[in-house]
């Protein structure tokens, strides 16, 4: 007699468990996604003067690449801004089930819209200019 | 009070049994979705998980304006 109702429970168990975990992944993500936007406000000044001396530039694909020859420590940072870049979009990729690359190259739309006079710029085609 | 527990069972099983015989129908309603609307759903999604990202960062940015579209104001930098 008390068979079907272990089996429901056992159900019922099993179907809080999956509902649980299904709340604790995107918090994960959350949590992940907070600490790679506060180390790229902390970057933010440093690549902000780098773009503005002309020594780096923006490119088609949503990542920053030299424009001239950087020291080892700018290049440091250079990397380091583009991996977390590379965390952002493939976690917004995952979100709107497309690619990283495509939502690279759509940041990479806004930042040549959005961006200042005087930073380097990579077009559509590949040809860098300076707005 | 007092449960009936093999009448809850059977209610449950009777309940799942039938939605998997519905939904599956309900899902085949719809079987062709214009590819070019998809695009234009999927680039505007991104477009809007990109400024709930950056619209925060870029605010602070010397180099980077903010976004003339209307905002996402809960911006906070985080996914």
């Amino acid at each position: 007699m008390m068979k079907p109702f272990r089996t429901f429970v056992f159900f019922a168990t099993v179907m809080a468990a999956v509902i649980c975990l299904g709340a604790a992944f995107p918090a994960t993500a959350s949590a992940q996604g907070a600490g790679v936007g506060q180390r790229m406000r902390e970057r933010l000044p440093a690549v902000d003067a780098l773009k503005m001396k002309g020594l780096i530039g923006e490119n088609n694909e949503g990542y920053l690449s030299p424009r001239q020859s950087l020291s080892p420590a700018d290049s440091s940072l250079l990397a380091s801004e583009n991996a977390d870049r590379a965390i952002v979009y493939e976690a917004i990729a995952g979100k709107t089930g497309t690619d990283a690359a495509s939502v690279g190259k759509a940041r990479a739309e806004q930042i040549a819209s959005r961006s200042a006079p005087g930073v380097w710029i990579q077009d559509a085609s590949g040809r860098w200019y300076r707005k | 009070m007092k449960f009936e527990h093999p009448r809850i069972f059977c209610g449950f099983v009777g309940i799942s049994l039938t939605l998997a015989a519905v939904l599956p129908m309900t899902s085949c309603v719809h079987v062709k979705v214009d590819p070019v609307r998809i695009d234009a759903t999927v680039t505007i999604r991104v477009e809007r998980e990109l400024d709930d990202f950056f619209s925060a960062i870029d605010s602070g940015s010397k180099t980077i304006g903010a976004p003339t579209a209307p905002d996402h104001s809960e911006s906070k930098g985080g996914l």
